[in-house]
């Protein structure tokens, strides 16, 4: 009897923060804002403005020379049908999509705020590709942020979100203390 | 269908789902090394609660790289677990090691979306209700049908207001929503995308069949057992398109693992003498 009380208490609890969590409220918000366990979905897939476009992380080095070496892109897109079985990277996408996104918004409410570059999904980004490895002749890495709809041979252009400062790459040594070759974020803004 | 029976497929569909989810998260480890996205300096410094619990000696080792596998591999293990047991039938032990497995993939999966705050998506909590659902009823059969019920009904809840957040949007109701979604190359197919947009008025009745019927959710628990049932093989079906097209494996395995709960609350619900007066 206990337990039927128990998981009747929890299972309302839990539905009704569900429920007022759909209208994206100053209540529903405050849920979500204190559920660190992701206890509380958001059931609204693709809806009410869906995605139709896509935010790819770009980055590029500068050299010793002063030269700038080519883009590239941190998990570009998987579009095989292999992924309706197997799909392991897409949470690290949905992550860079998810941060993309936050930083994009953070910086466009933000403005000149020097801040907006040490927010949580902005150093994640950051970190993230400042850990990639680097040639010897690397001094400083950028990224981008851009928007793109449709495949990359298509007519549209990609439009540029946001662009980080240069970050200083630095020694080759990990932060946990284990020797490797990527470098890792100076700290520096550049 | 019996709160047993509903329990065991619900654990069984879900112990898929979780099987490939911590494979997934097994072969893409490197990501929550130091050198990836979820690399344990970052994490650590995320909400303030996070950031408690990243100091805190009891869950610290969930924040570092390797310990943070120690979670995928346990719900590896409990989802075997579960899966053998649930094809075993629905014996006293049985049901037990179904519970004790379902409570340990609940934690396991709640501290690793505590650990990684970004990159979860609704299969994800899906999930985590199918998997509270069935640890609760495979431990009480007195508080089994509070469980499952707790499930069909945050299923009803998903479909509905996800069907009502496309109604109120100009780009579902003007059928060009689904040519938008599937022309990503995240979340789309460049083919489905070519044939949408040569097709505009199949687009438009997509659009609005995908509207009518997740808005519809809730009367489909009048339409009695073979509704239910009915409701549960369109569901099936249309994240099999999803997986298909948009390439969201886990979505089919998590909310598959749901839907029994569905047909559960049905069945409770035309057994009961409330339906005469909810007719």
């Amino acid at each position: 009897m206990a337990v039927t009380v128990i998981a009747s208490v929890v299972a309302t609890v839990w539905f009704g923060a569900t429920a007022v969590a759909q209208f994206r409220s100053g209540v529903g918000r405050r849920i979500k804002a204190h559920d660190p366990f992701a206890l509380v979905p958001m059931w609204t897939f693709f809806a009410p403005t869906p995605g139709t476009r896509d935010l790819r992380l770009l980055w590029r080095d500068r050299l010793v020379d002063g030269t700038l070496a080519p883009w590239h892109e941190l998990l570009p897109p998987d579009t095989g049908l292999r992924r309706a079985l197997w799909n392991p990277w897409k949470r690290q996408r949905k992550a860079v999509f998810d941060a993309g996104q936050l930083a994009s918004q953070i910086a466009a409410q933000g403005g000149d705020d020097p801040l907006v570059f040490v927010t949580f999904p902005f150093v994640m980004l950051l970190a993230a590709v400042s850990a990639l490895p680097a040639s010897p002749l690397s001094l400083a890495r950028q990224f981008v942020i851009v928007g793109t709809t449709g495949t990359d041979d298509g007519p549209q252009e990609p439009q540029l979100i946001l662009a980080s400062r240069w970050h200083d790459l630095v020694a080759p040594e990990d932060l946990t203390g284990a020797p490797s070759n990527a470098p890792v974020l100076s700290g520096q803004v550049a | 269908m019996t709160a047993e029976r509903a329990a065991l497929i619900m654990g069984g569909i879900g112990a898929v789902a979780v099987l490939i989810d911590s494979s997934e998260t097994l072969w893409s480890r490197t990501s929550l090394s130091s050198t990836g996205i979820f690399a344990p300096r970052v994490v650590r410094n995320g909400r303030s609660l996070t950031a408690a619990m990243a100091r805190s000696r009891v869950f610290s080792w969930v924040f570092d790289y390797p310990s943070v596998l120690v979670l995928p591999v346990l719900q590896l293990v409990a989802a075997l677990v579960v899966l053998v047991a649930a094809f075993n039938g629905l014996g006293g032990q049985q049901r037990t090691a179904i519970g004790v497995a379902s409570g340990a993939i609940v934690l396991a999966r709640m501290l690793f979306y505590g650990r990684n705050a970004l990159g979860l998506d609704g299969s994800d909590q899906m999930l985590l209700i199918v998997f509270a659902s069935v640890c609760v009823a495979s431990l009480s059969a007195d508080a089994a049908p509070v469980a499952l019920c707790f499930a069909a009904a945050q299923v009803v809840l998903c479909y509905t207001a996800s069907g009502i957040a496309k109604a109120i949007s100009p780009v579902w109701r003007g059928g060009t929503a689904l040519v938008g979604i599937t022309g990503t190359l995240s979340y789309g197919n460049a083919r489905v995308s070519r044939f949408l947009t040569a097709h505009r008025s199949l687009a438009w009745v997509s659009c609005w069949g995908v509207i009518l019927w997740e808005s519809s959710a809730c009367l489909w628990l009048f339409g009695g057992h073979d509704g239910a049932i009915v409701f549960a093989a369109i569901a099936v079906s249309f994240h099999v398109g999803v997986a298909l097209v948009m390439g969201l494996n886990i979505f089919f395995w998590s909310f598959s693992a749901a839907l029994p709960s569905v047909v559960f609350l049905v069945d409770y619900m035309h057994g009961s003498a409330l339906m005469p007066f909810l007719h």
